[in-house]
């Protein structure tokens, strides 16, 4: 599979070291992260999680304004993914950010989804399946819905067709 | 009062554009006129209200040509017919205008006609592309269909081709005008002269377009830049024409400003035949949008277009479509074989339609492909090669440019065509000594590609499309009528043998 991410990274105090991984056990990157990483990764067909692990931040690496704000971070921010040259849109929001505290507060979830925004260290979880363009489709259903419509095509008059003239003879 | 008509048997997704022109005609000359549209209430009425299955008993009857009705679905489709009846004699009409949309009109359109006739005497004229029984074309030698139901003294009257140029004769009690009751064709018109079409009497919402406010048809030109071997639309619209790209954006604007439609699909055969004139149209509508405070593609609109090379389409052509509006162009894509592309006279190869693909994709225009399967010297290697482009296209379909995919019933040559004319130019002949037609004939330098060949690539291409995740569209009503012919052809032969 083609893999393409795109990531904005927050370099105020210097760049934001990652680990990208697909099923903890194909380590594709591990260091300075890119704006831009290019992948040909080796998979079989199936299920399959893509991480990305933002480490190395501490507790010195981001501002905060007066008001609480964030001035400056370390930080790294998922722009964009393509899976064998297809976009992913929807898709990148059911990942789950599962970050590392360094203050936890009570009220702070165990993960964070919908977000694309890795402000502390930790998991970002995406799970797709392989062959990646059957996933989507399979997700997206694209298309018209055609059934009762003068223009269907239904599989089971299709398989009813192919065996009929499977028995006729050539002509 | 005249009355115009569009019967089933047609997908009722917006009016039909016979019956605006019809309509704009006749009000130019002063005539009082009233459209009925009989084949929405066929598919909203009838379909809603009728048993499913004697509904598909009545639907097979009107495109499946061996198909009788029982006695149920008789009463229902003739209480139907007798409903119309009614409603259309209570306008008192002096002119019966019906347009036959294509060959799936006909069998209503007689049906309709024969109860008409028993207690209506007004002048019954029909017109379009129904007059001739060929499937898959829209021009023949001559309009049998026309000269059957003259024969059965069920119309008055036929219009073959344009009603620009011989209705007016018509309504000044002249018929002897070319077009009229004969094989020859109408006189083209200048299409530069032709004033919007007249959709007042429709509820425009009412279709199943799938948009709130509905679709109109709009046409841009006539005829076609290209001569495609299977392609009848240069002998049945003559050389290309097409209005000038502000000319058509005006009309759209019309459409706009009076019907509140801000949907369109042009149902001629190409958007793109001038690209000029097709660079104006995108830019105009985009300057009116300007004029308007309005933001891009406030219309939308969907066409036929040809694919072109890099050199004639540029980037920012595809750019300019989208701001414009563009929504899904439909492409005849016919076969993922250069070898089958150049046989066919197609001019473009896949290295342009990648190039096309690639484009649309990026500009958010959506595509829908019309596929040829059993093209006469189309070898396993040229089907190979279909199915590769379709799994290479699967990513259009994930990113949702790719919106269907029509195969039709394999290669048929009809008249009209140059490889009618010239069956040598693809090395085909007839069977049984006739001439090549429809999907009798046979390659003889591809010998081994008979009509059930041609059947099972066709079928193998939709099961291919079915695992890949594409939209297939009409595949049961084409299956039907490929199992027709095919039984046809059977009973012809078992015929001859005894």
């Amino acid at each position: 599979m083609n893999l393409s991410i795109r990531l904005k990274l927050g370099m105020h105090f210097g760049p934001p070291t990652i680990k990208i991984a697909v099923d903890d056990y194909l380590l594709l990157h591990d260091g300075v992260a890119q704006e831009q990483f290019d992948f040909a990764v080796p998979l079989d067909d199936g299920h399959h999680e893509l991480k990305i692990i933002h480490y190395g931040k501490t507790v010195h690496d981001h501002v905060l304004d007066d008001s609480g704000q964030i001035l400056h971070d370390r930080y790294v921010a998922v722009e964009g993914i393509n899976m064998d040259d297809v976009s992913l849109h929807e898709e990148l929001w059911q990942a789950r950010f599962f970050p590392v505290y360094m203050h936890k507060a009570d009220h702070e979830p165990y993960y964070i989804s919908p977000n694309l925004y890795l402000g502390h260290n930790g998991s970002w979880i995406m799970e797709f399946a392989t062959p990646a363009i059957s996933w989507l489709i399979a997700r997206r259903q694209p298309g018209p819905i055609l059934d009762g419509t003068i223009f269907k095509s239904s599989r089971e008059t299709l398989q009813e067709m192919k065996r009929a003239f499977q028995d006729l003879p050539d002509v | 009062m005249h009355v115009i008509l569009t019967v089933p048997r047609k997908a009722a997704v917006r009016p039909a554009a016979a019956l605006g022109v019809i309509k704009r005609i006749l009000t130019e000359q002063g005539v009082h006129s009233r459209c009925f549209d009989i084949n929405l209430d066929y598919w909203t009425t009838l379909q809603g209200t009728a048993d499913p299955a004697l509904f598909n008993e009545i639907d097979e009857f009107l495109f499946v040509k061996n198909r009788e009705l029982g006695t149920e679905a008789m009463q229902i489709f003739n209480a139907f017919i007798d409903k119309w009846i009614d409603q259309i004699a209570q306008q008192e009409p002096q002119r019966l205008l019906i347009s036959v949309f294509s060959w799936q009109a006909q069998r209503f359109t007689e049906q309709f006609l024969r109860r008409w006739r028993e207690h209506n005497t007004c002048e019954v004229i029909i017109g379009g592309q129904g007059l001739i029984r060929e499937e898959n074309g829209s021009w023949a030698n001559s309009p049998t269909f026309a000269h059957y139901l003259l024969a059965q003294g069920l119309i008055d009257h036929w219009i073959r081709g344009e009603a620009e140029t011989t209705l007016p004769a018509i309504l000044q009690g002249r018929y002897d005008v070319p077009g009229i009751d004969s094989d020859e064709m109408a006189t083209r018109s200048d299409i530069r002269e032709h004033a919007p079409m007249d959709f007042s009497d429709f509820d425009i919402s009412a279709y199943k377009s799938g948009i709130a406010t509905g679709v109109l048809p709009v046409e841009s030109s006539r005829g076609c830049v290209r001569r495609c071997l299977f392609c009848d639309i240069p002998t049945m619209h003559g050389g290309y024409r097409s209005k000038s790209g502000r000319q058509l954006a005006q009309e759209l604007i019309h459409y706009y400003d009076r019907y509140g439609v801000s949907d369109f699909f042009f149902h001629d055969a190409l958007c793109n035949g001038s690209m000029r004139d097709f660079r104006e149209f995108n830019q105009a509508l985009i300057d009116f949008y300007h004029s308007r405070s309005l933001p891009d593609r406030t219309m939308t609109y969907s066409s036929h277009a040809i694919v072109r090379r890099a050199t004639a389409m540029r980037p920012r052509d595809f750019d300019l479509m989208a701001r414009a509006g563009a929504e899904t162009m439909v492409l005849g894509v016919e076969s993922g074989s250069d070898q089958v592309l150049a046989s066919m006279r197609k001019d473009f190869t896949q290295a342009d339609l990648d190039y096309t693909m690639k484009h649309y994709s990026r500009t958010g225009i959506l595509v829908y492909f019309l596929m040829i399967t059993g093209w006469p010297t189309e070898t396993e290697q040229d089907h190979q090669a279909s199915l590769d482009m379709l799994t290479r296209y699967q990513k259009y379909v994930a990113d949702g440019t790719i919106i269907g995919v029509n195969l039709g019933t394999t290669l048929t040559i009809e008249q009209g065509t140059p490889m009618y004319d010239q069956p040598e130019l693809v090395h085909v002949k007839g069977l049984d000594g006739r001439l090549p037609q429809g999907p009798d004939w046979v390659c003889t330098i591809n010998p081994d590609l008979n009509y059930k060949r041609r059947i099972m690539r066709r079928i193998e291409i939709q099961e291919h499309c079915n695992r890949l995740g594409y939209t297939f569209w009409k595949g049961d009503d084409q299956l039907k009528i490929m199992m027709d012919k095919y039984q046809e052809r059977l009973a012809r032969i078992q015929e001859m043998i005894h």
